[in-house]
Parts: structure tokens; C-alpha cells; sequence
């Protein structure tokens, strides 16, 4: 029996209180929504800006335990919002960063393995040319394209890891690898 | 027979009800990813913007979010007509920060009902993915009737 047995009135209550919930939770999500997607604003800004002495300056505790929370996430957007954050030069706990950032290196979800390697590439340290030269074997071509976008050409290490990613098989990555070079040739 | 007329009732508006706000919540949202990554990369979109019940179309809003932190950044142009004295036909929203949670600003064509053009672009080489945030709505700002076909993914 899929359905107990009830009378008229005890059907049309179960009805108006299924639609009260649904409606109910339809209007928390428009709100949760709303609540989302902001524009960025003067505060945003000021918050996001890059300073790059901030990596030297004293951790941010309450920044280290927001992005923390945040890379621990199940919902893969809030993962990622985590390793951006880790690619600006922020004054975030080194070693929360760097326990972050291994544990995503080793993600299956290649979004989120690739921007881990960006972020590694850009913050440098932790054997980051090393990261990098394996993520330039990685067997998803946008995790390979991030490698080489968290490159600047210029010092030797850098310009050899461009050298080799103008061998790779994917256009993009061949593309931004050349466009890299030609810039420091320029 | 009356207790099957009325499960067959109940059954029907508990799918009804569901479907409606379900529908409420998730639409209008269209994510998407450069699959080549290549600089020249361009996604294109065809929005219809029709009266639903809620009123007549005056103008799709828009917004994107580029969810992939790196160089490039993620820009929406929208486009509809050729009448471009009053009301621009062609409008872009660039988002300039990547590395954050939150929208491009708003951008909006005021062009009324029928068919918008969207073009997805990115700013350079990169393996860029993104959400567009679409609503037509009528001229009070009331939503009407959105939906959207993808034409080209690159």
C-alpha cells in the first residue's frame, strides 16, 4: 500500500502542508540565492585587493580558519573559492595552506586539482617548480593549461618548464606556453 | 474508484507543486566551460525573452561569474536588433575578479521580447569556466518568461 488510509480532510491537510514546506523552502533558496550573487562593491574590493606584503605580515587567523572551512568543503565551488584565495599573496597561516594544497594536488575533480597547481605556481614554495613539471604531465589538458598559466617566464626554472610545455599535445596549452615566451623575448 | 480519483489528485499536485519551485529555484542559471581553452574561445547562447503571464519583456539582465582563478577573466556580451539609437543593442559585463564568489556587475539590453544573442568570451588563453545569470523582465522589473539553447561550445 503506497498510501495509509485517510479520509477527505486528513488528504487536504497533508496537501496545504506539503505546498506551506515547499513554498517555504523555495523562498529560503531565493533568499540564500539573493544573498549569493552580490556585485562585487567598494568593501569587496578592499578586501580582495592583491598586497603582496601581506604574505609577510603576521597570519590572519580568522582568514586561515574561513579559508580552511571553506577547502573543506563538500560543494566543489566553495573548494575553489579556497584555492583562489590561496593563489593571492593573502596572510594566511603557510602551513594551512600548504596542508590545503596537498590535499587538493591529489583531488580526482581536475577543476579543483588545476586550480590547486595555479595556486602553488603563484604562491611558489613547497618544491612549486616541481608541482608544476609534474602537473605538465597531468592527463587532463586543463589542469596542464593552469601549470602554465601560474608560470611567469623569465627566471631559467620557469622558461624550461615553458620550453616543455610547447611540446604538449593540447593547442591552448602550446598557445599560452608561446605567448608566455614571446613576451619575455619582446 | 473515489479513493483512486483522489490519490490520483493528490499524486498529480504533489508533482505539480514540486516541478513549479524546483523550476523556481534552479532556472535561469547557465554554466559552462571553454572546452578548447584556446584565447579565441566563444560560447554562444540564444536567450527568449516571451511573456509568461507575468507581462510583456522589456529587457534581459545578466551577470557572469568566472569560477576559475587565473589570467584570463570571463566577459558576457548580449546582443539583440539593429535599433541601437534609444537603447544600446550590445552590452558586455566583464568579470574583473576571479578569485571571489561574487557576480560581474549587473548588465542589462533593453530590446523587449524575442531572441538575445550571448557570447561567452574569456580575456585570453586558459581553462576558464563560468555561470550566466539571466532574467528577462518587463518593465517594472517583474521576471517573465526566460529560456535559453546553447548554438556553439568551444
Amino acid at each position: 500500500m503506497l498510501f495509509p488510509k485517510c479520509n477527505k480532510a486528513q488528504w487536504i491537510i497533508f496537501i496545504f502542508w506539503f505546498i506551506a514546506t515547499q513554498i517555504s523552502t523555495a523562498s529560503a533558496s531565493e533568499q540564500d540565492l539573493s544573498r549569493e550573487i552580490k556585485t562585487h562593491d567598494a568593501s569587496a574590493a578592499r578586501v580582495l585587493c592583491n598586497d603582496s606584503s601581506a604574505y609577510q605580515r603576521e597570519p590572519d587567523l580568522e582568514l586561515t580558519a574561513s579559508i580552511k572551512s571553506m577547502a573543506e568543503s563538500n560543494d566543489q565551488s566553495e573548494r575553489l573559492v579556497a584555492l583562489a584565495q590561496l593563489s593571492e599573496q593573502r596572510a594566511i597561516d603557510p602551513e594551512v595552506a600548504d596542508q590545503i594544497l596537498h590535499i587538493a594536488l591529489l583531488d580526482d575533480d581536475p577543476i579543483i586539482r588545476g586550480q590547486a597547481v595555479y595556486a602553488v605556481g603563484r604562491r611558489g614554495g613547497m618544491d612549486a617548480s616541481i608541482v608544476i613539471d609534474q602537473a605538465l604531465t597531468d592527463q587532463i589538458a586543463s589542469v596542464r593549461l593552469m601549470a602554465v598559466d601560474s608560470l611567469a617566464a623569465g627566471d631559467e626554472e620557469s622558461n624550461a618548464l615553458l620550453r616543455k610545455a610547447l611540446e604538449d599535445e593540447d593547442g591552448a596549452v602550446r598557445e599560452l606556453a608561446s605567448a608566455k615566451l614571446g613576451f619575455v623575448a619582446r | 474508484m473515489k479513493i483512486f480519483k483522489n490519490k490520483f489528485v493528490l499524486i498529480s499536485s504533489l508533482f505539480c507543486v514540486t516541478f513549479v519551485f524546483s523550476g523556481n529555484t534552479a532556472a535561469h542559471n547557465q554554466a559552462g566551460s571553454f572546452t578548447t581553452g584556446l584565447a579565441n574561445a566563444v560560447d554562444f547562447y540564444q536567450v527568449t525573452c516571451s511573456d509568461d503571464g507575468s507581462g510583456p519583456p522589456s529587457y534581459l539582465e545578466f551577470q557572469v561569474k568566472d569560477t576559475t582563478a587565473n589570467t584570463a577573466k570571463v566577459e558576457v556580451l548580449v546582443q539583440k536588433g539593429t535599433s541601437c539609437g534609444t537603447n544600446a543593442c550590445a552590452v558586455t559585463s566583464l568579470d574583473a575578479i576571479d578569485t571571489d564568489a561574487l557576480y560581474s556587475p549587473i548588465a542589462k539590453v533593453i530590446q523587449g521580447a524575442g531572441v538575445y544573442n550571448l557570447f561567452v568570451s574569456h580575456t585570453g588563453t586558459g581553462a576558464d569556466a563560468y555561470d550566466v545569470l539571466l532574467h528577462c523582465k518587463t518593465a517594472g522589473n517583474v521576471h517573465t518568461g526566460t529560456s535559453v539553447v546553447s548554438r556553439q561550445q568551444k
